[in-house]
């Protein structure tokens, strides 16, 4: 089933005193259920604005945006299309509420009037997703940056979603916060079916989606697998994006005059190409 | 001598259940003209050390001096700090978040006055700090600095530091949260202001990759101590332990240690992206000039023969690589 569809869907701020500032200028994108799909692109490129979008924080200016099949813009709807969308932002310390662990990550099925025994449930179930279930008496706040982004998953966990959206939510971690981050997420996507968005500046990050989609000034400029994606190095960076560092190394090498392959993308890939070539 | 520490001691509400050591016996010289990037778990104490440099923490055990500026537990005489301060600027980690005035130009003229700079000298100054920050000092003086964007907020936040021209500058984290272009930016700027405004640099990062292309010298904080303060390319060789300290390699000697295991010795300068490069040109065209003089082929075409090779997997499993060039095998 098709979790997300955007028709033209166009979005402008409007700036006081200098009129209206077009975020979104025209996108038009399909992503199905189960994907995982990292959202690439430099800052203002318009991907907060469309991941806010999907639910519902914004509507759009122009255009139609369905989750599921519903209209982002029917007021009726909203609610329900929130359960579906959960959303992980970028600051972990913003989105703690509770000053216990189990407290914070029951308040979104609290807020929906869930049934307490089910509550606990869903509770249970989200922190084990996460891997903090030890932690569940404990506060918060004098945690790493990593564990506070896995309870800020767990909370939206508990509303049970289909589409999970993290907005740049590994950028304020250290390196092993990053990956708890990400291997909660591809968890998710792999052994729950769940539709995942992710949203980030480390293109390394990006590798480990099914497809990546580029954002340039407000449009779609890229959208394929990671390989082809990374085949346009020389279009990502004229967009101010990089490309992940083993690549660059053999591009680097290839310019520098030695036949190695340069469609590579991760380490390993670059470990057997030196390895056959030096 | 910019910087002489020596058994510089600290522990966190000291005598209460809370207790907790956060340097132990640290001693660490920095020269004037030293790019040092600080690396180290979260905890490990490089925040509480550089606190001290800054006079943000008093010093409880030990001493240190920064130029003619000594600090110890002594109350007397007083530290000077707003010279100290002058001296040794501070970039926190997101610095935009301390903006506060209501224009780009008395942001960062707000550090210099506190510090008691003369008032006719401070437009000159802020002047000099936006320009060097790659601001535009009419264009961006009158505005606030709540409606510019991310990258050029830390560039003001940071233009407010180097208003005083420290003569050492740290940063913790400069580049977190920026996009690849605005990291690029901060990046040059730091290479720009240790060349022309401030000789030495103390950064704090957590990206390993990064801070190898930049820095000179990389010194690894680990449990309230000073675990590695060695050459870079003898830090690298001891990945096992540094990974133990939960931190990472840059992807460099990563590939570089691999090839090793199986046969390809690059050289232990490999220590970034830049020295992996150089090696493996170097190598790839000694290996090429063999290959030429075995066959009498000549410069620079690869002779038709295929050889087969045998790869060592890192897994250990081996496989059997048909080479599109004859080499001299692993």
């Amino acid at each position: 089933m098709t979790a997300v569809k955007l028709d033209n869907v166009k979005f402008e701020y409007s700036v006081y005193g200098s009129g209206a500032n077009r975020v979104l200028d025209g996108i038009d994108l399909q992503i199905e259920e189960g994907e995982f799909v990292a959202l690439v692109g430099h800052n203002g490129s318009g991907k907060s604005t469309l991941a806010k979008l999907l639910n519902v924080l914004l509507t759009p200016t122009e255009g139609k945006i369905s989750i599921f099949g519903m209209d982002t813009s029917d007021d009726d709807l909203i609610f329900e299309i929130r359960k579906r969308v959960g959303m992980v932002f970028q600051n972990p310390d913003n989105q703690m509420i509770a000053s216990i662990v189990e407290d914070d990550v029951a308040f979104g099925p609290e807020n929906l009037g869930v049934p307490r025994d089910e509550i606990i449930r869903r509770v249970d179930w989200a922190l084990e997703k996460v891997g903090m279930s030890d932690m569940r008496r404990s506060t918060p706040f004098k945690m790493s940056g990593g564990q506070k982004q896995r309870i800020a998953i767990a909370g939206v966990l508990a509303i049970r979603p289909d589409i999970m959206v993290l907005d740049e939510s590994t950028a304020m971690l250290d390196p092993q916060g990053r990956r708890e981050v990400l291997s909660v997420a591809k968890k998710l996507n792999k052994e729950d079916g769940m539709t995942v968005i992710l949203i980030t500046h480390f293109m390394d990050e990006a590798l480990e989606a099914d497809r990546i989609i580029v954002m340039d000034g407000g449009k779609i400029a890229i959208d394929g697998a990671p390989r082809e994606v990374f085949r346009e190095s020389s279009k990502l960076k004229e967009m101010g994006l990089g490309v992940p560092i083993a690549k660059d190394v053999a591009e680097r090498l290839f310019e520098n005059g030695l036949p190695i392959d340069t469609d590579i993308l991760n380490e390993e890939e670059l470990i057997d190409r030196l390895c056959q070539l030096l | 001598m910019s910087i002489t520490v020596k058994n510089l001691s600290f522990t966190y509400s000291r005598k209460t259940p809370y207790e907790k050591a956060a340097l132990k016996d640290v001693d660490l010289v920095v020269n004037d003209g030293d790019f040092v990037g600080i690396i180290g778990h979260t905890g490990s104490g490089k925040s509480t050390f550089l606190q001290h440099i800054n006079g943000l923490i008093r010093v409880e055990e030990g001493e240190i001096e920064v130029f003619d500026i000594r600090m110890t537990n002594k109350r007397r005489p007083k530290v000077d700090l707003k010279r100290l301060r002058s001296e040794v600027g501070m970039v926190f980690q997101y610095p935009e978040y301390q903006l506060f005035e209501e224009s780009v130009e008395k942001d960062i003229a707000f550090g210099a006055k506190n510090l008691g700079m003369a008032k006719e000298k401070i437009s000159d100054a802020v002047k000099e700090a936006m320009e060097m920050v790659g601001l535009d000092y009419e264009t961006y003086r009158k505005r606030s600095p709540f409606d510019l964007s991310g990258g050029e907020k830390r560039r003001v936040a940071i233009a407010g530091v180097i208003v005083m021209k420290p003569k050492i500058l740290i940063l913790d984290e400069p580049t977190a949260g920026l996009d690849p272009e605005g990291k690029n930016s901060i990046l040059t700027l730091i290479t720009r202001l240790k060349e022309n405004f401030c000789p030495t640099i103390i950064v704090v990062s957590h990206d390993i990759d990064e801070i190898t292309r930049y820095a000179t010298r990389i010194v690894v904080f680990d449990g309230g101590k000073i675990a590695y303060d060695v050459p870079m390319s003898e830090l690298f060789e001891k990945e096992d332990e540094l990974r133990k300290m939960g931190l990472e390699i840059p992807l460099a000697v990563r590939v570089r240690n691999r090839l090793r295991e199986r046969g390809i010795d690059l050289g232990k300068d490999v220590v970034n992206v830049e020295t992996l490069i150089g090696a493996a040109i170097k190598r790839y065209a000694l290996k090429d000039s063999k290959t030429n003089e075995n066959s009498g082929g000549p410069n620079g075409v690869i002779c038709g023969e295929v050889q087969e090779r045998v790869c060592i997997e890192s897994d250990n499993s081996v496989y059997i690589d048909a080479g599109f060039e004859g080499g001299d095998g692993i």
